[in-house]
């Protein structure tokens, strides 16, 4: 699909008329949305998505999800913004923010949590299968389509809806990515999704920050979660490191582009200092020679514009980074009857010890047919690195 | 005069570097009304899209008009034709009501009397309204008056399934996508239709993207 500029104009438009009654770090979460660059609508949509989620708003966090993945999913054939990101002339970071696979895939992660609180199992299995595609753009095949948590929740969502066959399929998948994981027994009626940990950061690395490299989330400790329920304790088996999705991705075809920008920036800068070499003397010399130092000037004049053209070269990777995603994924499954409406959520460090000052209680989420959801995070969804 | 042509590019270069820094103040776009039959110019996806949904209950509708076990039957069968045994199992998301409600106004629409449809997912609301007129809160309407209310003879069954594909070196996707529909004899539970459905589409994002 084809970007234009009408889109972003309109979901920022819908979104002047509802941020006045939200809690203020959404509302700050909303502003951002319209008052920010235009190449950062789909960042700001996620990150906003993402905090409604945290606040318990989920009819608002279905709509920045589902505005969001519009843009996720938007194909660029022929966009103006992508041409020039290709270019010599901007940075990666000029590109209309769509995020890196493992950014694409927990947008839908968010989208099939959303569905599940709604009931809707069918369009969370979706939201898992489209998730999972995104995962297949790895650049390094043994690493392509393996997120795990996607699998298991696109198993989790079949079996609810009593597809077995389809359910123990994908679960047998997740058994061989994840040998501790044992699929659910056909009682289970509960799923308990716990997040830990901060969102992987995106640095610039290589000459002039061509390069984009991974680094793990600041000022965590929590590495594991454990549950309470009815009496009987249990560790979370940790389903996914979202740092492990984002830092095995490989190499990206646009590392090449950025690599093709290096090169030419190094070659017009040894063109300027072999050619202003010449030009400092010629400049000098020129009005020696009449009409004949005009040639002179024209060597200083090539020898300023590459020069030019060196520092209007920018090759800078894209470092835009979801800032608010969590570093781990745990999960778990039982039944519960519908009555039982609670649940007590610990972290627990590398150690096992526990974090007492994350502990907290967490409301089982029961949909009309009895399926119930608990989504947990360690952490605040405004707890946050920037860089 | 050796340097001329050096110049000249040169000033081609600055003329490049200056146009890069562009502001990007291109006007917006009027809102148009687009072909509901017809891909859109500007958006395009690999999901399901409204000339699919158009097209599809297009197929459909006349295959069951054409079909003799639905539409020439003596007395009119009475059909359930909603999404409640309307699977989806693809990958695109998707409101399935879109597929069902247009399927069923468009046979009604065009069946003019051959089949009955019966509002199933609206049988709490009738139930409400039967009491008040049973227990006297109403007077009995102008209609009639019946037993019950209607059984249906045939109801539509259907799976939306889906196969995606992703060429790791051009990293274009492709989505196949196959969308069956089953009438079921409600009281026997033969399959008495059946249609399908089937599309493949496939786009490659900029390489920026990739």
């Amino acid at each position: 699909m084809r970007s234009g500029l009408l889109l972003p104009a309109l979901l920022m438009a819908g979104w002047q008329t509802v941020a006045a009654a939200q809690p203020q770090p959404l509302a700050d979460a909303v502003k951002r949305i319209q008052t920010d660059d235009a190449n950062n609508l789909v960042l700001n949509q996620l990150q906003a998505g993402t905090l409604a989620l945290d606040l318990g708003l989920r009819d608002e966090s279905a709509r920045l999800f589902d505005e969001a993945l519009a843009g996720v999913m938007a194909v660029y054939a022929d966009n103006e913004r992508a041409a020039a990101a290709r270019g010599l002339w901007q940075n990666e970071g000029a590109k209309d923010f769509k995020g890196e696979p493992y950014e694409r895939a927990m947008a839908f992660y968010y989208r099939g949590i959303l569905d599940m609180y709604a009931g809707d199992y069918e369009n969370a299995r979706a939201s898992f299968k489209s998730g999972l595609l995104q995962d297949a753009f790895a650049e390094e095949a043994q690493h392509r389509a393996d997120f795990a948590l996607l699998m298991f929740l696109e198993a989790w969502s079949s079996h609810v809806l009593g597809a077995r066959d389809l359910a123990s399929e994908r679960f047998a998948e997740v058994h061989s990515l994840r040998p501790a994981f044992t699929s659910p027994d056909a009682s289970h009626n509960v799923l308990v999704i716990v997040e830990t940990g901060k969102a992987p950061r995106k640095l610039q690395d290589g000459i002039g920050g061509n390069l984009l490299v991974y680094r793990q989330g600041k000022r965590f400790t929590e590495a594991g979660a454990r549950l309470t329920s009815n009496g009987q304790t249990i560790d979370l088996l940790p389903m996914e490191s979202i740092f492990w999705q984002a830092s095995t991705r490989g190499g990206r075809p646009v590392d090449s582009i950025l690599d093709g920008q290096v090169q030419f920036k190094q070659t017009t800068q040894t063109v300027s200092a072999n050619v202003s070499g010449v030009a400092g003397h010629a400049a000098s010399f020129a009005p020696l020679f009449g009409a004949a130092g005009g040639a002179f000037a024209g060597v200083a004049a090539v020898a300023g514009i590459a020069t030019l053209a060196t520092a209007k070269v920018t090759a800078r990777a894209d470092n835009r980074f979801w800032n608010n995603l969590p570093d781990m994924v745990h999960v778990h499954t039982m039944a519960v009857p519908k009555g039982e409406r609670e649940l007590r959520v610990d972290f627990v460090d590398g150690n096992g010890a526990v974090l007492p000052e994350l502990s907290q209680t967490a409301a089982i989420h029961f949909d009309d047919r009895g399926r119930g959801l608990v989504w947990v995070r360690a952490r605040r969804a405004t707890d946050v690195d920037t860089k | 005069m050796q340097y001329r042509p050096i110049s000249a590019v040169a000033c081609a270069l600055l003329l490049s570097a200056c146009a890069g820094t562009a502001v990007n103040n291109s006007a917006g776009r009027q809102t148009i009304y687009e072909d509901v039959r017809t891909s859109s110019s500007s958006v395009q996806g690999i999901g399901l899209e409204s000339q699919d949904i158009v097209a599809v209950t297009d197929q459909m509708m006349r295959d069951m008009l054409a079909s003799p076990a639905l539409a020439r039957r003596a007395t009119p069968p009475r059909i359930i034709l909603d999404s409640q045994y309307f699977t989806n199992e693809s990958s695109s998301r998707i409101n399935k009501n879109m597929i069902t409600d247009r399927l069923r106004i468009e046979l009604q629409r065009a069946a003019q009397g051959r089949m009955v449809f019966i509002g199933r997912e609206h049988a709490a609301m009738v139930e409400a309204e039967r009491d008040l007129k049973r227990s006297g809160v109403t007077d009995a309407g102008t209609i009639r008056g019946t037993q019950g209310t209607a059984g249906a003879d045939f109801r539509l069954v259907g799976r939306i399934t889906s196969a995606d594909a992703v060429d790791t070196y051009s990293s274009a996707t492709s989505r196949y996508q196959q969308l069956t529909f089953e009438m079921i004899d409600m009281e026997y539970g033969t399959v008495v239709w059946a249609g399908m459905y089937e599309m493949k589409k496939t786009a490659q994002d900029d390489v920026i993207y990739r």
